[in-house]
Formats: structure tokens, sequence, C-alpha cells
């Protein structure tokens, strides 16, 4: 080593740069993900019990989809260079992939949602004056056809669209994991695992939250509680997080078993100091409870009251969406928190409540997409598809 | 193709998006970038001509060579003499600059000498990440061992920055005291 860079480039990691912030953006953009993979099942799985969240999921993915790059702007010192991403992309690195598949995935959902609401505007327009008619008018694009043979196209290009969205909602997120997955320097990340464990566990997240926004949006506008509806997601619920733990504790199992030089700093991390966050929470307290309390309503169907299934269900999903992130936390945190010499561990990071990328900013970067949601009920009152136009549109 | 105006019309409006992308990208790249490589060819020169800060070795030697013969012939015996001046000190252009008539280095701005333990914390703090030979303690933890209280300058009362084996029996006692 040149004597010029001793004191400069070694030790060169002593801290954790990626903060909350970093485990934020895969947890959001989880959400986007799984919340598209519902409304999937219900638009080309022909899953009808869906049916009640089919424009919710939509709606929910779109609402994340809108800050999910939030977190990461925070994080940048010099937001504004991030469009240097977008427009001159090196391609190089796996990041360069962001832009491109970001704005596809945007347009698909927008279009999706649009033509999914497409009477409901037109109507809103009919009845609107002003400016608010101006609005709704602007939004049909001028034209307003709800003929039964433009209803049928609009059925159509939805459920091309939505057969489309599979594999770019799994490029939105399984990229997100590829990054990590990728990195050939840090044992805990580097793994082809990586891609599909970020994706079932997004579609985890996504089931969660449609259970979550279900259930409350329904009790809050006192509107009767599909218990079919909910039954179905709580069996899509109880399959994806078998199948997510099943993958996480497949990864860690291959590790120990096979005892190389990096489970030599895994293990000790496993169990100091990822012990809280990875055994008590993503694998007993968000796994094993969840997967117990699914299961009891999977198996004892005909048991179980409705409220019973609804209280259930929401308590699951409340440990599930707790899961999800704590595993985009042990992920994102945990490998940065061992040396890549695998010599040991550096300080253990929490962050601050008030600091820029505290627990205070990431708390309202999650609160931000459901101020979106709001916006969208109150602007297209139609969370449920109960009209007619839906039925058409939606009903196949 | 009846009735699907309104795809057509929303094709179109799609559509604007590579578009203006392409203009985006027209307008908002520099013409230089990607001439070498992925960066604009232009920083290079942008770069070169931007002052230069730093010197070498031989910048600071050229008047203490003269000036502090002791210090330097010290320094070169110990285990920092491959460690530049300017790793611990500041810049050498904040300190000396070249007369506009003679050329010759004249001295602007006191030189900055910190003797926070910081500094030498930035190398020689314990971390699992460093090598077992590097020289590496866990500061506040030594200071205790030797006897000695912990304060801000604590290091140089045992250490020559310069040299920094043990000073002398007799100096170090003088620094746990001074330390006391």
């Amino acid at each position: 080593m040149s004597p010029e860079i001793i004191g400069y480039s070694f030790p060169n990691d002593i801290h954790v740069t990626w903060s909350l912030m970093i485990a934020m953006y895969p947890y959001l953009t989880g959400l986007v993900a799984g919340a598209f993979m519902v409304s999937a099942l219900y638009h080309v799985f022909g899953i009808t019990a869906l049916k009640p969240v089919s424009r919710l999921s939509l709606v929910t993915s779109f609402g994340f989809l809108l800050f999910a790059t939030v977190p990461l702007l925070v994080h940048l010192g010099h937001p504004e260079r991030s469009l240097n991403i977008v427009f001159t992309p090196n391609f190089s690195s796996a990041m360069a992939g962001f832009g491109f598949i970001y704005t596809a995935y945007f347009i698909l959902v927008l279009f999706e949602i649009w033509l999914i609401y497409r009477k409901d505007i037109i109507l809103l327009a009919r009845r609107s004056r002003g400016i608010k008619r101006a609005f709704y008018a602007c939004l049909a694009l001028g034209v307003y056809d709800i003929s039964e043979p433009a209803l049928a196209v609009d059925h159509k290009t939805v459920t091309i669209l939505a057969a489309i969205g599979i594999p770019l909602a799994c490029f939105l997120h399984g990229y997100v994991g590829f990054i990590f997955g990728a990195i050939k320097a840090n044992a805990w990340w580097s793994t082809p695992l990586m891609p599909i464990v970020f994706l079932f566990s997004a579609i985890v997240s996504g089931i969660a939250l449609l259970i979550l926004l279900y259930l409350v949006l329904m009790k809050f506008a006192n509107k009767p509680i599909e218990p079919e509806c909910v039954q179905a997601l709580c069996q899509w619920e109880w399959l994806f997080i078998i199948v997510t733990v099943t993958l996480e504790l497949l990864e860690i199992i291959t590790l120990a078993y096979e005892r190389s030089e990096a489970w030599m700093v895994i293990a000790p991390l496993l169990s100091n100091q990822l012990a809280f966050s990875f055994i008590g929470i993503q694998i007993v307290f968000g796994s094993l409870i969840p997967i117990i309390l699914l299961g009891i309503v999977v198996l004892l169907r005909s048991l179980l009251t409705n409220p019973l299934r609804n209280t259930i269900a929401f308590i699951a999903a409340l440990l599930l969406m707790m899961q999800v992130f704590t595993m985009r936390w042990n992920i994102v945190i945990g490998g940065q928190i061992f040396s890549k010499s695998m010599r040991g561990f550096r300080e253990n990071y929490s962050p601050g409540l008030f600091e820029k990328e505290g627990i205070l900013v990431a708390l309202l970067i999650f609160l931000l997409p459901f101020v979106a949601i709001a916006v969208f009920q109150k602007l297209f009152p139609n969370l449920e598809p109960s009209s007619d136009h839906a039925q058409k549109v939606e009903a196949h | 193709m009846e009735h699907t105006k309104h795809i057509w019309r929303a094709v179109l409006i799609i559509l604007l998006v590579p578009i203006s992308y392409v203009v985006i990208h027209h307008i908002a790249v520099p013409e230089s970038f990607g001439v070498y490589g992925h960066y604009r060819a232009d920083s290079v020169k942008e770069f070169m001509d931007t002052p230069v800060i730093h010197g070498d070795r031989e910048s600071c030697q050229s008047c203490h060579e003269k000036q502090n013969k002791e210090l330097l012939a010290n320094k070169a015996k110990g285990k920092h003499a491959t460690v530049p001046c300017e790793n611990c000190h500041d810049a050498v252009s904040f300190h000396v600059k070249p007369d506009s008539k003679t050329g010759e280095l004249v001295k602007i701005e006191k030189m900055v000498i910190v003797r926070s333990y910081r500094l030498c914390a930035y190398c020689h703090e314990y971390l699992e990440a460093r090598p077992n030979a590097f020289p590496q303690v866990k500061c506040k933890e030594h200071v205790i061992s030797q006897d000695a209280e912990f304060s801000e300058e604590v290091c140089v009362k045992c250490h020559d920055p310069h040299n920094p084996s043990l000073k002398e029996e007799g100096k170090k006692d003088e620094g746990k005291k001074d330390a006391k």
C-alpha cells in the first residue's frame, strides 16, 4: 500500500451508511408489487372472491408507487442528481434499470386504474359542473363512450395489462432484491435466492396491507365485510408466508450447513446483533404466530364466526406487516454491521427519532401513500366495485 | 376498431413519455458525455483547472529540512516515517504560497497543529476490521490502564506524534503525572 493512502482508505467500513431509509425503500416497493399481485389474482387468475378488493389493491399499489422513491431521495445528499440515473443510465450497474422499470410499471398501473374507473369518471363528469366537470372531462380524455362494446374493450385491455403487470411487478421488486443479491462482497446479501425471497415477502406484505385496509375501510364506512373475501385473502396469505419463511430459512440453513467462512460471521450476527429482530420478530413473532393464526382461519373455516375470522386476520396481517419490515431491516442493516473483512462487527445501528433519516421521517413517508389513497377515494368515491360498470369490466 | 377511441387517446398520451424522454435527454445531457467513458469529458479539464491544494513531502522539506532538522530526523526513524505531514497537519497551500515575483514559498498562515486524541483515534482506535499487526487501542481503556486520566490531548503526553514509540521512561512518567 502506498504511504499516501494510509489513514484515508483503511479501514473503509466503519459506518452504517445505508440507513433506515434504505430499509424503507424495499418495504414500500414490496407493498406496491404485493398489492398489485392481489389485483392480478382477480383480473388474470379469476379469483372472484377477491373482487371486493380488486380496485382497492390497484389504488393501494399506485398510492405506494407514488412515494416509493421518497426514502431514497431523503437518503441522498443531492436528490436532484437522482435524475442522472434516469437520463444517463450506466448499464454495468443494476441500478440503471430503475428508471425504465419504475416508469413502465407506473404507466401500466395508471392506465389500468384509468380503465377500471373510466365509467365512474364519465358519470362524475356528467354529474358535475364548472371546474369539477372540466377536471373529470379531461380525465375522460373527452371520450364519453360507455356503451357495452366500449366496456368490453376496457375489460379486455385491463386483463392484458394485468397480465403484463405480473412480470413487471416481479421485475420492479425482484430487481430490488437483485441489487442486494448481486453484491458478491457481502456474504449476507450475495445469494441468487435474494430476489425470490424479496418477491415472496413483498406479496405477503401486499396481501397483509390489503387485509388491514379492507377491514378498516369497511368498518369506518359501515359497510358489510365480505367473509369470502377475507377468507380468500387469508388463504393466499397463508400460502405465501409459508413459502416465504421456507425460502428465508433455506437460505440460513444452507449457509449453516456449508459452514463456509461467511458462516463464521453470520452465525454470531444472527445470534447476537440480530437476535431480537431476526429470531424474535422475523421468525417467531412475525412468522410462526401468523402461520398458526392463518392456519386456524384456513383449516378450521367452518368453526369460525365472521367477527372472529376478521379479528384473527387483522392480528395476523399486522404481525406480517411487521415481519416483512424486519426482514428488510435485517437484510439492509444486518449486511452492514459486520466488517467485510469478516473479522467482526461494527457498533450496532439505531436510527434517531428526529434525525433526517430517522424514525419520524420514516413514519411520515409511510403515511403518505395512505393520504394519496384517501385523496383518490375523495375524487373517485367507488373503491368498492359495486357499480354496473365495475361488474361489467371486472367480473370476468 | 369501433369504441376504441379512448384507448388510442390514452396510448397517444403514453407515447408522450418516451418522446419527452428523448427531448429532455437531448437538451439536458451534456454534449461531451460519453466521449471517453460514462462521464462528462469536459469535467476532466475542469478538474485539471482546479487549484492544487496539497503538496508532497518535498514541499514541506524544502523549508523545514533546515528549520526542523531534528524533528524530521526523528520522524524518519519512527513508525510514522511514511505518513505524509499533511495527513495530520493542514494542506500545504493554506500554510504557504509562492511569491508572485520570486516564486519562493512565503508563509501566509500558521500551520495547524491538532493535539486531540481524536486525530490519533482515526487510525489507531481499535476496530475488528483492522489487521492485528496494526497498532490499535481502545483509547479510553488504554489511558485508564496506564494509570492516567483521560483528556483531550492525552495521547501526545506519552507519544511523540512524529515518532510515536513511547517517550523515554522519565518523560513517560511525566506524561502520566501531567495526565493526572
